[in-house]
């Protein structure tokens, strides 16, 4: 049992009382307090959080589906309906890699993630000022496999309506990783000087953890299924050379530690714990953990074989003995 | 004046007809004899089950029959229906006498110079060929009307003296009966293949065994009926030869030998892009005609010339090799013919395009590009296209997807995502890293002898010069135009692609002269260094 157990659960809505509001209201089809939301756009990064939340959605629902038809002027439809396709793509698709991916499904994938490209598409024509279909825009890209240039093009247009959104930079960084249509020298050069440029604090610059957290994966011995949650630093993350960016990263986020709570923000520190964690750092990785509280989030936690909760658990037990 | 209808040799020719047709009828007196022999085999089988062991010898028959087929699928082939059993009407435009007097005069008139019935319908199909149907009844005693079939490709092509050969050879099967029994050869044929088909996808052992004896059966009447067919081919030569004479039969045969193949590569490179994009060429034989007037595709030509003259005739070719029918045609006496009338004789090659005797032949083209067109798309509508904007459609298939593989390779290697691919391509080439936007954008191709400078030459100049055009065409006004050989190119009012190609291969110089002209900027594409632990003061 860790020293100070927190209760830990793996919530979406993080424990806001708003999105848990709007994904209850959303699961009813009730679009009122989702119109709200997508109306109030003072704080992109908390719009674009609740957006996701009232999508986040399995199979396809009847009210998501239908909303651009009845109300074909209305962007929010759109935009939602396009969101939503990207995670109900991926449900065709499953999360395995391409290779042991079926042709089938990838047939499905594709299809779904085209009609969430359009639907995008026509969410940014209706709404030329909202850089969240364009951070979607991204993940479509991906997955459509539209190459590298064109994903650089459309996180212009992110950043063109809003330089620091979180969801863009978090999709890019996907999108110019390796397994997907980028390279590491690409990947790296975008977190890094992403990261260098970014606001103090800002949770971007864990977006250079990331990026070690691929390389990690791409590592032969790095595939999730083989990897024990580890009682020894691992691979990439012992680098000596990766530890000293890591604790980069984490002196960048200190300056944070009395900013609320956001869901960028906690993914920043599970991020910096797991890398420390790996890494064999543990006093670093105790600091982060006692950040994070009870906020564990489900990347990048899910890479390590078995449950979230315990593989999380463990680490944060064998950070706090170290200490 | 030709003295009779018949064509000389045509009485042999015709016992050989019948002798193939009597082995297409004799297949079912094979299959007959066959089922005898199965059946009886297996009747006496079972009767000897009974006397020796006494069992049921009933229940025994139905267990051989059923787990041999009984032949079966040899009688769904040999008497099952036939999905078309009628002469398919052949496609493409029916053309009347009013649409077009002129063909139809000539059409008649050579119809009454080789004493052949004139034709009662006159389509004009797209390719490069020419044919004639007739209905007939009772094994061919009986003839109904007749149809002439002009590929719309030979007007492009011939002048007016080899179509008029080339008809006189249709008019020639007519008048020398081949057509009686043309339909009923062709359809006993199908029915052989048929059965041998369906007795080879069988799982049963017995057809295996059955599709062997049909299949060589099918093979003796086959190489009967096509010596006959050739016989046909060289009689409806010499005819043809008598009233056009045999200088325009031969070349009008040596030119359909290439332009058929030159029709077939010009339809899969400029017109199937077109179809496929939901398009028609409002002037396809017009394309057809500067297509094979391209310097290149007359070397081509005669190079499938020389190809055709080398061929010898093979045992199963329908028709014999063309080779053999010129040198036929060179034995034949090529004074002016007796039935050709003075005026007629003046018709040499080049005394006008065979196009010549169309009214309003542009029109007659457009309709039947776009009556090829709604066939193959199976839209209504096909979008009417000219020749220089097909060419923009071409190059999005092409050069598109080839630019961009580049471009994204550069994006890769270069690692700017905020930095156009074409810039950091260049920055690559000037840097003497073209083999790696080789090995990047041509995965798998990782040999040996990749990085010599001369391979790595070769692979970039090509789709090189899709980026450049690429850039040209979106950014500096480049403008796509057609062309015969290339298929497309893009015309700018700067220094030409290749050139650039060359430059931007050539090292830094080259590529900074490139940049100067396009106003490209140089990139930095130093790393971006890790971030750095902030250094406390204390």
């Amino acid at each position: 049992m860790p020293v100070e157990p927190p209760v830990l659960v793996l919530d979406p809505t993080f424990g806001d009382p708003e999105a848990r509001e709007l994904a209850a209201a959303t699961a009813k089809g009730d679009t009122d307090l989702l119109r709200r939301v997508a109306a109030e756009t003072g704080d992109a990064d908390r719009r674009s959080f609740l957006l996701g939340v009232a999508v986040d959605h399995q199979g396809r629902p009847d009210w998501l589906a239908r909303w651009p038809e009845e109300e074909p002027g209305e962007a929010l439809a759109h935009l939602a309906r396009g969101a939503h396709g990207i995670a109900w793509a991926w449900e065709a698709r499953g999360t395995a890699r391409a290779e042991m991916t079926g042709s089938e499904q990838f047939r499905e994938f594709r299809v779904r993630l085209g009609v969430a490209e359009r639907d995008l598409l026509r969410a940014a024509e209706l709404a030329p000022d909202d850089p969240e279909p364009w951070a979607h825009l991204l993940t479509t890209a991906r997955g459509l496999q539209h190459g590298p240039e064109e994903l650089g093009r459309r996180f212009a247009e992110v950043i063109a309506r809003h330089t620091w959104h979180y969801r863009a930079h978090a999709m890019m960084l996907q999108g110019v990783a390796p397994k997907w249509s980028g390279s590491t020298g690409l990947m790296f050069n975008f977190a890094r000087a992403r990261a260098a440029a970014a606001p103090p604090a800002s949770p971007l610059v864990s977006l250079v953890v990331e990026a070690h957290l691929e390389t990690w994966l791409d590592e032969p011995d790095g595939e999730p299924a083989e990897t024990e949650p580890a009682e020894t630093e691992s691979g990439h993350f012992a680098d000596a050379a990766v530890q000293r960016e890591l604790r980069a990263v984490a002196a960048r986020l200190a300056s944070a530690t009395d900013a609320p709570v956001t869901p960028a923000l906690s993914r920043a520190r599970n991020l910096l714990a797991f890398g420390f964690a790996l890494g064999g750092d543990q006093f670093a990785a105790a600091e982060q953990f006692a950040a994070i509280g009870p906020h564990v989030t489900e990347s990048p936690w899910y890479h390590l074989a078995g449950d979230i909760i315990e593989n999380f658990t463990a680490a944060r037990e064998r950070a706090l003995r170290a200490v | 004046m030709v003295s009779s209808p018949r064509r000389p040799g045509t009485a042999l020719i015709g016992l050989r007809a019948l002798l193939g047709v009597g082995l297409l009828l004799g297949f079912y007196l094979l299959v007959a004899i066959l089922m005898v022999l199965v059946t009886g085999t297996m009747i006496a089988l079972a009767v000897l089950v009974q006397a020796v062991f006494h069992q049921a010898g009933n229940f025994f028959l139905w267990l051989m029959l059923g787990a041999s087929g009984g032949g079966a699928a040899m009688l769904r082939g040999a008497f099952g229906r036939m999905r078309s059993n009628r002469d398919a009407e052949p496609g493409g435009l029916r053309v009347t006498e009013a649409d077009q007097p002129r063909l139809w005069a000539e059409v008649r008139a050579l119809a009454d110079e080789v004493r052949a019935p004139v034709p009662r319908v006159i389509r004009v199909v797209p390719d490069a060929n020419a044919a004639v149907h007739q209905r007939v009844w009772l094994f061919g005693l009986i003839r109904g009307r007749v149809t002439l079939v002009v590929g719309a490709a030979l007007f492009a092509t011939l002048d007016r003296a080899e179509l008029r050969a080339v008809l006189a050879h249709e008019f020639g099967h007519v008048s020398g009966g081949d057509t009686r029994l043309g339909p009923l050869v062709y359809r006993s044929q199908r029915r052989l293949e048929r059965t041998v088909a369906a007795l080879q996808g069988s799982d049963k052992a017995l057809d295996a065994q059955l599709a062997r004896v049909i299949g060589v059966y099918l093979r003796l009447c086959m190489r009967v009926t096509l010596a006959v067919s050739r016989s046909q081919e060289r009689a409806a030569d010499r005819s043809a030869a008598r009233v056009a004479g045999p200088e325009a039969l031969a070349s009008a045969l040596t030119a359909i030998s290439a332009q058929s193949v030159l029709f077939q590569r010009f339809t899969v490179g400029f017109a199937v892009p077109l179809w496929k994009a939901g398009r028609y060429p409002t002037d396809l034989y017009g394309g057809l005609r500067a297509f094979i007037a391209e310097p290149c595709q007359r070397e081509e030509a005669e190079k499938l010339r020389e190809a055709a003259l080398a061929r010898p005739t093979g045992r199963w070719d329908s028709h014999p090799s063309l080779g053999e029918r010129l040198a036929l045609l060179a034995e034949l006496p090529s004074a002016g013919p007796s039935g050709l009338p003075t005026a007629e004789a003046g018709l040499r090659r080049g005394a006008g395009s065979a196009r010549d005797l169309l009214d309003r032949p542009d029109d007659l083209e457009r309709v039947l590009s776009l009556e090829i067109a709604r066939e193959i798309t199976g839209l209504a509508d096909p979008v009417p296209t000219d020749w220089d904007a097909a060419a923009e459609v071409y190059a999005a298939e092409v050069v598109g997807r080839a630019a961009r593989a580049m471009t994204d390779a550069a994006v890769r290697v270069g690692g700017r995502w905020d930095v156009p691919g074409f810039d950091q391509a260049l920055e690559l080439l000037a840097a003497g890293r073209g083999h790696e936007l080789v090995s990047v954008s041509a995965p798998g191709a990782d040999a040996p002898g990749d990085r010599d400078p001369q391979v790595v030459r070769r692979r970039l100049e090509r789709v090189l010069a899709f980026v450049f055009m690429t850039v040209l065409a979106a950014e500096h006004g480049g403008v796509w135009k057609t062309s015969w050989e290339a298929r497309f190119e893009l015309e700018w009012s700067g220094t030409p692609v290749g050139e650039l190609v060359d430059r931007a291969l050539d090292g830094p110089d080259g590529v900074a002269a490139v940049r100067a002209e396009l106003g490209r900027p140089a990139v930095d594409l130093t790393p971006v260094p890790p971030l750095e632990e902030p250094v406390h003061a204390g």
